[in-house]
């Protein structure tokens, strides 16, 4: 048996001291039998084959865009059926709330009448589109793809970090990691029977169609595409995955244009109707006569076309107001108060800073606590109190008493671990989960998700962005699981 | 399809053919240069029409004052100033296969993709100038890749809108380049006062890629029979007759009704430059009229092609406002 390191006082996703845990076992077995030149051999290879895919984000440096591919790390996270169960129902339960959150802050807006969220949270929020006010949006669904992060905490409880409700990325690199550990390491996958990702894109195709807009005759098919901001966005591998794999045309905003409220693609033939729109640029670039007068990424006219209900676009436009930061703590006020239930999946805890009395406590314990901009994502703006210097804290400081309402804290949490293996050799690294979660007609949740890990020894940062890298994630199959809890486990029943 | 996904592809079967020929072509002129060494003038010489055929002449003397084999040597293959230049045009053929790699196959994208990289890779790690030898290694390789490419594009794609929008680009190409090689190949010998009928064709042939096919049917490699074989012969796919069977081929099934207009407008153009090209014979007119008339088959060429482009709206869309 090979010993990889111990896993401490943090909560390991493989480990209990040395030993594998039981939903290890197996994997743990197999990886004993390579040689270290075997595991070197097809660690090149499976990121050969990334980068000759052209499965790269570029990385804006001085020199321009370099292309690099997102490292992939071979030690799969294995997630016992039982477990992903509990992660699955919270899921639906926490998106199906933030769309009714979505549905009511646009129309009737009875949770702010009721007092249980702040007006003046939702109103001041950059993301809370006025013009979308009374916005019919097809089915009612504004959340058509939600990537919601998920962490465990130093006592194995999963908690949900983020929400992101806008235009989740990354979705491709989850069908890519198991590509590629089918193809480079096959051996693993004996003894093991895991829930497939083969269905999964049927079931976001059959979702995606379902936003039909208002004025489609109802006897004919919904023609899609999805938007994307051109092959030199950052995630623009992910949308010619997303178009291929959805049978559906991938466009820029140059390729459409709107006549008489319909938005119109150009093709070689000449003008083609379009009825639902996948984007993946933000909200600010969609319209330039409504939003961003500069942008040169969407299509004039678009909403009007939008609001007439000649086009559905996807995921609804305002989504923002729901996913940021700040509003990420009256999540599971919003469960209790629109579905009458207790939130499946805890938050962290998160103080607000517009409040005096959090304020003042949170200034006295700064080097404790982790400090977010409400409006960033990607680990920017981001300071990680127990890792600061002290100059980050005083700039900190700064920031957070000219404008405290752009500011959360929350307490540092001991992400969990798992191991990775670089450079040849294992190492524990801080992992998360996004987990993705697809919503038509019926809610689907793709088992699994991406695993991102920090790569950097000890960082905590996962963003593909800073030295990220990601993991193939198996939700193990009920009948052949061998994995009994061990011990040391909490489980999640929601009210641990 | 999208307008801009069929510019991509067309573009891409365009670069793809244009770095395939003056890879060749370059070749061709290297290992000349080891058999004339000694003999400097004739050398520089061919290097004057290697540079007219694979670039711009005029471009090229902007920057530079006279013919020089090595600096001309890096022009041709690495260049930036040179928008023909080798290691551009094969970006520009990835870069068109990244817009349309939703219509080709993924293998296909993997291999322009994965090309590129390693070439990048290849002139950061090496000094220049580059040895000969290595050199001619690198241009093999850009040879054997189009190959592959070729070979997948046929055997691979669907007969379908993408892969007739790849066979436009790659005749047209190819008509172009054998048009040009010709007209470069007489203004060369205007140049050097001998007779039509004593020239010799044999560099022509070389530079077409031609000499086995021809050798295998004619023995004597006179200008004027190596000529009429580029522009006319049926059979061998690189002579401008060939291309234009194709072209029209590829036409035809890229637009099902034959009489419409869009057909029309380019099939008959089409046809006019294949009628020219068919009469047109070296034993009955002077040079200067056979250059004159490849000067205008040329712009024949390069009208079809804008026509194409405009026909299915290929150029790039202008920005809404």
């Amino acid at each position: 048996m090979v010993k990889l390191y111990e896993s401490g006082l943090f909560f390991d996703e493989m480990l209990d001291g040395i030993q594998p845990k039981p939903h290890y076992q197996s994997f743990h077995r197999k990886l004993s039998a390579f040689s270290k030149e075997q595991l070197e051999e097809k660690h090149q290879q499976a990121q050969s084959s990334f980068l000759r895919q052209g499965i790269t984000f570029t990385v804006y440096g001085a020199q321009g865009g370099t292309e690099r591919a997102m490292p992939f790390d071979f030690v799969p996270i294995i997630i016992p059926h039982e477990q992903w169960v509990i992660i699955e129902t919270g899921m639906k339960q926490r998106v199906e709330a933030l769309n009714r959150f979505l549905h009511d802050v646009y129309h009737e807006q009875y949770i702010l009448e009721d007092g249980v969220i702040p007006r003046l949270l939702v109103e001041n929020n950059p993301y809370y589109y006025k013009e979308m006010l009374g916005v019919q949006v097809p089915n009612n669904n504004h959340i058509f793809l939600a990537g919601i992060d998920l962490i465990r905490d130093e006592n194995g409880v999963y908690r949900v970090l983020e929400d992101n409700l806008r235009n989740p990325s990354g979705m491709s690199y989850v069908f890519q990691n198991r590509h590629v550990m089918k193809e480079v390491y096959p051996e693993f996958f004996s003894k093991h029977s895991i829930h497939s990702l083969e269905k999964q894109m049927a079931h976001m195709q059959e979702v995606l169609l379902a936003h039909r807009p208002r004025n489609l005759d109802p006897h004919s098919d919904a023609k899609a595409v999805l938007l994307t901001a051109g092959m030199y966005n950052s995630a623009y591998y992910d949308h010619v995955f997303l178009a291929q794999q959805l049978n559906i045309q991938l466009v820029e905003g140059r390729d459409l244009v709107v006549q008489d409220a319909k938005v119109y693609m150009k093709t070689i033939y000449g003008l083609e109707q379009i009825d639902i729109i996948y984007r993946r640029i933000d909200d600010d670039f969609l319209d330039p006569t409504v939003f961003r007068a500069d942008s040169l990424l969407g299509v004039a006219n678009m909403i009007d076309a939008y609001k007439a209900g000649n086009i559905s676009i996807l995921n609804a436009i305002g989504n923002g107001v729901a996913d940021d930061k700040a509003m990420y703590a009256y999540v599971p006020d919003m469960i209790r108060y629109y579905l009458k239930e207790e939130p499946i999946l805890e938050n962290v805890t998160t103080y607000h800073l517009s409040d005096e009395k959090q304020l003042a406590w949170v200034l006295t314990h700064i080097q404790e606590l982790v400090i977010k901009n409400v409006g960033a994502s990607g680990g920017y703006d981001m300071l990680i109190g127990p890792q600061a210097s002290k100059e980050d804290i005083m700039l900190f400081r700064k920031k957070i008493l000219e404008n405290p309402h752009q500011y959360i804290a929350q307490p540092t949490i001991q992400l969990s671990r798992a191991p990775a293996y670089q450079d040849g050799r294992f190492y524990p690294c801080h992992i998360d989960l996004r987990v993705y979660v697809m919503k038509g007609d019926d809610t689907y949740v793709l088992p699994g998700g991406l695993s991102r890990v920090a790569l950097k020894e000890g960082s905590l940062v996962v963003n593909s962005s800073q030295g990220g890298g990601a993991k193939d994630t198996w939700i193990l199959k009920e009948e052949s699981q061998h994995a009994k809890q061990s011990s040391g486990w909490t489980v999640l029943d929601g009210t641990v | 399809m999208l307008s801009r996904v069929a510019d991509g592809l067309y573009w891409m079967a365009r670069y793809s053919e244009r770095t395939e020929n003056n890879a060749h072509i370059l070749q061709v002129q290297l290992l000349n240069m080891l058999e004339q060494s000694g003999k400097d003038n004739e050398y520089i010489d061919h290097w004057e029409a290697v540079l007219d055929i694979c670039a711009s002449k005029e471009e090229y003397a902007s920057y530079n004052d006279h013919i020089r084999v090595n600096p001309l040597i890096d022009y041709l293959l690495f260049s930036e100033t040179n928008s023909n230049a080798l290691l551009t045009t094969l970006y520009a053929v990835r870069e068109n296969a990244r817009i349309s790699r939703d219509s080709i196959p993924i293998e296909l994208w993997e291999l322009q993709n994965a090309f590129y990289l390693y070439l990048q890779q290849e002139i950061t790690d090496r000094e220049k100038p580059f040895p000969l030898m290595s050199l001619n290694y690198f241009l093999q390789n850009v040879r054997k890749t189009s190959m592959t490419v070729t070979g997948l594009i046929e055997g691979s794609m669907d007969r379908d809108l993408p892969f007739y929008l790849i066979q436009v680009g790659k005749w047209l190409e190819r008509a172009e380049k054998t048009i040009r090689i010709a007209l470069i190949t007489l203004e060369h010998q205007q140049q050097l006062n001998v007779s039509l009928q004593e020239a010799d064709g044999a560099f022509l042939l070389d530079l077409s890629r031609a000499t086995e096919s021809y050798l295998r049917k004619h023995r004597q490699t006179n200008l004027t029979g190596v000529t009429h074989y580029l522009l006319h012969d049926e059979h061998f796919p690189r002579s401008v007759a060939f291309c234009l069977k194709k072209i029209e081929e590829a036409l035809m099934n890229i637009e099902k009704d034959h009489l419409s207009i869009r057909f029309l407008e380019l099939n008959n153009p089409l046809k006019a430059l294949l009628f020219a090209i068919m009469k047109f014979d070296l034993l009955t007119i002077t040079i200067e009229e056979a250059i004159l008339s490849m000067e205008e088959r040329l712009f024949q060429c390069v009208d079809l092609s804008r026509a194409f482009e405009t026909i299915y709206h290929l150029y790039e869309p202008i920005e809404q406002h």
